[in-house]
């Protein structure tokens, strides 16, 4: 089956300034979306997942590499037929209203009329702004522009959404609604590319993930097996006296083990992502100009 | 269930995206409060339209130096507060775009980039149109009241003043005293028409025809002046010196002609071949000096404006396909 993404050696060197110094924001990623799936792409501010969206959008040049979307390059407008994008901060025109902000966009998808208004009802009961319709954006706060940008990634009912950080700065009820949201449209068959901070909302709504590392890939597989095959464990105990964690320690190095940590427990992604941007952050080659 | 969407292999320029990027655009112009220099307009044009009347003579020459001096400060008012718009606004659309990021959602839309920048230019000349049809019709309404008091003053005035002679002269014999005031009658009509004349409607809609399409000339250089800007002052300047340049062109065509030094001929032949002659439009000096301005020059003047604004706006898309956004 033709993937809903599929990138191959993509590498982006910024120029910056007047100056010619570069930022190889990217660095020869290979990633391959199957449709149906989510997918997950996690690492650090800087490290390149904004960059790869843009990319493959077809908004910025790929210094080496290519990226396509349903088996189109991503130059082309026809790759951007079944695709939604919800930028990093969204900002839309201030002087529209929430409802008029939707109609617009659909219209530029090629919709108009009744079943462009029937949809753009529709979204608003969805992303719960159906109070906020008429009011002007200028006046939303940024969670409010976080969900009118969700719709407007939705209008034209696309296969593939590409969401960049979507609960940032959402309430948690809003932000367990967007994760409720994704969920669903996994149900419907849809495809979603997600960037995120919060490794707890990707652990429960992504099939895959990629975390990157100054713009290379760190670590790829499906969640369960990234984090099932550890062949570490880890132990919560609550009210353990002090004299026993010695006694503890002991025990396991006669059975052949050895106690890498004892501390409080993490949620297991959090610890993967730390793990591997670590194991990482040493071998930093100066950027070449 | 089908996940792969079954796609086209081409999507077409669709002139339907670009007049949806055109209306909002016209809108955030509009809801940016533009034409609040609507006020500053008709605030000049009743200054210009009373200036003489505090000290006005009342001769019938001097009426028509006062309407000539209201149609030319119209006229070029005008033109100056729509080149202002058009370069000023025109200016801050794609950093706005840039700045704002609504141009990622935007073009991550099935949306050609050509379709984008079309929309944005369609934008403004709209406004321009507006704006001008605006400022046009008060103009031309002050301009109206001007003319119908001036000719109703002159012909009253000529016929008081026969009257006056008639009334001085108690020997006069009735037959010349009819013949008197028949020949101030037909008098009184030929300045009134003098002054309809002067006032030339047509003229000014011929003027304000040219005028706009100099304007979605402007437009259009500064459009492709910031499709490769990154900060929209060099594109405010550099706009500016492309305004005034344009305007100094027969200047150059002369200088051109005449000058014997090389680097004198290089520069002129530039300025000469580079730059649309912005003068041109400026009908309004000829018709100052009483020139005719046929419907066939007019439209001469429109396709040379026409031509240079393809040529710009094409040179504009090529530098935006390529741009990083
Ligand atoms: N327009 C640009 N010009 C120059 N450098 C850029 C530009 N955009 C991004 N970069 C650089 O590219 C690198 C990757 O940036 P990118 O925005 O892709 O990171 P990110 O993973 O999305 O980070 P975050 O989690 O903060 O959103 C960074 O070092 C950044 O400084
Ligand atoms: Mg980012």
């Amino acid at each position: 089956m033709t993937p809903a993404i599929e990138i191959k050696g993509l590498t982006k060197r910024y120029r910056t300034g007047l100056r010619r110094e570069t930022v190889l924001a990217l660095d020869h990623l290979d990633l391959r979306v199957e449709p149906g799936e989510v997918y997950g792409l996690l690492g650090p501010n800087g490290s390149g997942k904004s960059t790869t969206l843009k990319l493959a959008l077809g908004l910025i040049r790929a210094t080496a590499g290519e990226a396509k979307i349903f088996g189109k390059p991503c130059a082309s407008v026809v790759s951007r037929l079944h695709v939604g994008f919800l930028p990093e901060n969204p900002y839309f025109y201030r002087f529209l209203t929430g409802a008029e902000t939707l109609m617009f966009y659909g219209r530029l998808c090629g919709m108009s009329g009744a079943p462009l208004s029937k949809r753009v009802d529709e979204l608003l009961q969805l992303v719960g702004l159906t109070n906020a319709a008429s009011r002007p954006l200028a006046g939303y706060s940024k969670g409010m522009l976080q969900r009118i940008g969700l719709a407007q990634a939705m209008v034209h009912d696309p296969q593939l959404l590409l969401l960049d950080e979507p609960t940032a700065g959402v309430d948690p009820i809003g932000s367990k609604e967007i994760r409720d949201l994704i969920i669903r449209l996994r149900a419907m068959g849809k495809t979603v590319l997600l960037c995120s901070h919060l490794l707890t909302q990707v652990q429960d709504v992504c099939d895959r993930i990629c975390i990157l590392n100054q713009g290379r890939k760190v670590r790829e597989g499906r969640v369960d097996d990234l984090l099932r095959d550890q062949k570490r464990l880890c132990i919560t105990v609550e009210s353990l006296p002090e004299a026993a964690r010695a006694q503890i320690a002991e025990w396991v190095e006669d059975w052949g083990a050895s106690v890498v940590s004892i501390e409080n427990p993490q949620t297991t992604l959090e610890s993967l992502f730390l793990d591997a941007v670590k194991a990482q952050q040493p071998p930093t080659p100066p950027n070449k100009p | 269930m089908s996940t792969t969407p079954a796609l086209p292999d081409v999507v077409y320029f669709n002139l339907g995206r670009v007049w949806t990027m055109a209306l909002n655009t016209l809108i955030e112009m509009t809801r940016q409060k533009v034409f609040y220099f609507m006020i500053v307009f008709a605030l000049l044009m009743i200054g210009a339209a009373s200036f003489f009347s505090i000290f006005s003579f009342g001769e019938e020459a001097q009426y028509i130096t006062q309407l000539k001096f209201i149609k030319d400060t119209g006229l070029g008012a005008i033109s100056v507060f729509g080149a202002i718009i058009a370069v000023v606004a025109t200016a801050q659309l794609l950093p706005a775009e840039l700045e704002n990021r609504t141009i990622y959602t935007i073009l991550a839309k099935p949306v050609h980039r050509l379709e984008f920048l079309l929309g944005k230019f369609v934008g403004v000349a709209l406004l321009l149109a507006i704006s001008v049809t605006l400022m046009g019709s008060l103009f031309l309404g002050v301009v109206f009241i001007k003319d119908q008091n001036l000719s109703a003053a002159t012909y009253h005035e000529t016929i008081e003043a026969a009257e006056g002679a008639v009334a001085g002269s108690p020997d006069m014999k009735p037959e010349t005293k009819q013949k008197v005031l028949a020949e101030a009658r037909t008098r009184a009509e030929q300045g009134a028409a003098e002054i309809h004349k002067t006032a030339g409607y047509q003229d000014i809609v011929k003027a304000m025809t040219t005028t706009l399409f100099k304007l979605w000339l402007v437009a259009a250089m500064t459009l492709m002046l910031s499709s490769f800007a990154t900060s929209m002052v060099f594109t405010v300047v550099m706009s500016a010196m492309l305004y005034f340049s344009g305007h100094l062109v027969p200047v150059a065509q002369k200088f051109y002609a005449t000058s014997k030094a090389p680097l004198g001929q290089l520069m002129a032949g530039v300025v000469n071949w580079f730059l649309p002659n912005l003068a041109a439009f400026d009908v309004a000096d000829d018709l100052f000096a009483g020139d005719p301005l046929p419907w066939l020059k007019v439209l001469k003047i429109l396709s040379y404006g026409l031509f240079y604004l393809l040529v710009t706006l094409t040179l504009a898309h090529l530098i935006f396909r390529e741009r990083e956004i």
